[in-house]
């Protein structure tokens, strides 16, 4: 897997996140599917907080996101690199805060995130349990985590959890686990449901 | 062929002009006198240093990441871990007695990747180590001279400017690495905000590190 991949594999995970935002409550597969349905658009912040054990304290990132259906999006870290993501009509577009401002990324990543897109219907459709890349298990809590079902990928993610909160379409959290003792926290606040988000986000960096 | 001959010549005409330069005692000064200026360049303590990299990689490749050091510069120990923007880690190694790989995906697996990466992090973040001659360069900078043990050397340049550089050579005196601190890029702790590392020869790249965060570990 190439650099630019992996920089994008984390991207899918910042996708994917938004996708499980909208899964609202359900305590089944069939529940989330249809709880999926009945959202249109989603945007919230996010803080990402970043452990190791070898840290004395966590690197912590933060931003924004936007989700109109079914399948645009601006996924954008604001602090401490801007950064950020854009899907719009197939496309996909990703810009880099740089000495010489905001640099648009080209690359084989682009071609990755084309994947990244047909997983994210499915995940948009509520088939969480019909990943092709992760294995996903409905826990209590309620809670999904999901494991990767091919070995070489879980080299890099060893699993995947995610907390559901009580407000239906939202979760509290996704937990990234990389190894034993590193993982990478999402939490999410100041979550809006279904209200218009202007197309232009989706479109230009800024 | 007359093109590659043409070639040939620029590039060890280039490789010609960037070989080790003569040093000037200073008369009446004490030799090892300036090494306290040249110390003063890198972070003394133990340090948790995050940067953003911006790497121009061979092949016209441009990638932004994020570097990770945990060091002491007392032990000369290191931790170094280099991160996708997102936080996902790509290389995980540490020097201390001796080099341990703890984390490393395609890339960043490649043979030489993590020594190589580690010389660039010595040469970044640690004073040489040994005795130094010190004088004065024809533009009337300031150097210092450390022999390595494999036969390189490295030179502290204390520009006019208030710039510094460490320039290292290898065994056959051609130069090989330029780290570059600019002269107005200091944070309250004397770290510099912006560090930049130029790498030549086979594999060229240029590093521009930018400090985002400094967390001192000392108790």
């Amino acid at each position: 897997m190439t650099n630019t991949k992996l920089a994008n594999l984390a991207q899918t995970i910042a996708v994917l996140a938004a996708a499980w935002l909208l899964t609202g409550w359900g305590s089944s597969w069939e529940e989330l599917k249809s709880a999926a349905g009945s959202v249109t658009s989603l945007s919230a912040d996010f803080v990402q907080e970043k452990h190791m054990q070898i840290l004395a304290r966590p690197l912590v990132s933060s931003g924004v996101f936007y989700f109109q259906s079914p399948a645009s999006l601006r996924w954008e870290y604001r602090a401490p690199v801007r950064n950020i993501l854009l899907m719009h009509d197939n496309r996909t577009e990703r810009y880099v805060e740089t000495a010489s401002g905001l640099t648009r990324e080209t690359g084989a990543g682009l071609q990755a995130m084309q994947i990244v897109l047909e997983q994210i219907s499915q995940w948009l459709g509520g088939r969480f349990d019909e990943n092709p890349m992760f294995a996903a298990n409905l826990e209590p809590g309620p809670k999904i985590v999901l494991t990767p079902k091919e070995k070489a990928f879980s080299r890099m993610i060893h699993h995947i959890d995610l907390v559901l909160s009580e407000r239906p379409g939202i979760i509290d959290s996704v937990v990234i686990y990389e190894s034993k003792d590193s993982f990478t926290k999402l939490v999410f606040k100041n979550a809006v449901l279904n209200q218009p988000i202007d197309a232009a986000l989706f479109r230009k960096m800024s | 062929m007359k093109g590659c001959l043409l070639v040939l010549a620029a590039v060890l005409l280039a490789l010609s002009c960037a070989r080790l330069p003569k040093i000037v005692p200073v008369t009446g000064a004490d030799p090892s006198g300036p090494t306290e200026g040249c110390s003063r360049i890198f972070p003394a303590g133990e340090w948790q240093l995050l940067h953003s990299i911006e790497a121009d990689l061979p092949g016209g490749r441009r990638s932004v990441m994020m570097g990770l050091t945990v060091l002491s510069s007392r032990l000369r120990s290191n931790r170094s871990v280099i991160m996708s923007l997102e936080g996902f880690v790509v290389f995980d190694g540490e020097v201390n007695q001796g080099l341990k790989v703890h984390r490393a995906l395609s890339p960043f697996d490649s043979p030489g990747f993590a020594e190589g990466l580690m010389e660039d992090i010595r040469l970044i973040f640690f004073k040489p180590e040994g005795p130094a001659e010190c004088g004065k360069l024809t533009d009337d900078s300031t150097v210092c001279r450390y022999k390595n043990p494999d036969g390189g050397v490295v030179d502290i340049v204390l520009r006019s400017t208030g710039s510094c550089e460490s320039l290292r050579y290898d065994r056959e005196q051609r130069l090989i690495r330029i780290v570059r601190v600019p002269a107005d890029a200091r944070t309250r702790d004397g770290l510099p905000q912006t560090i930049e590392l130029t790498a030549r020869g086979e594999q060229s790249y240029k590093l521009v590190m930018t400090l985002l965060e400094a967390v001192p570990l000392d108790p």
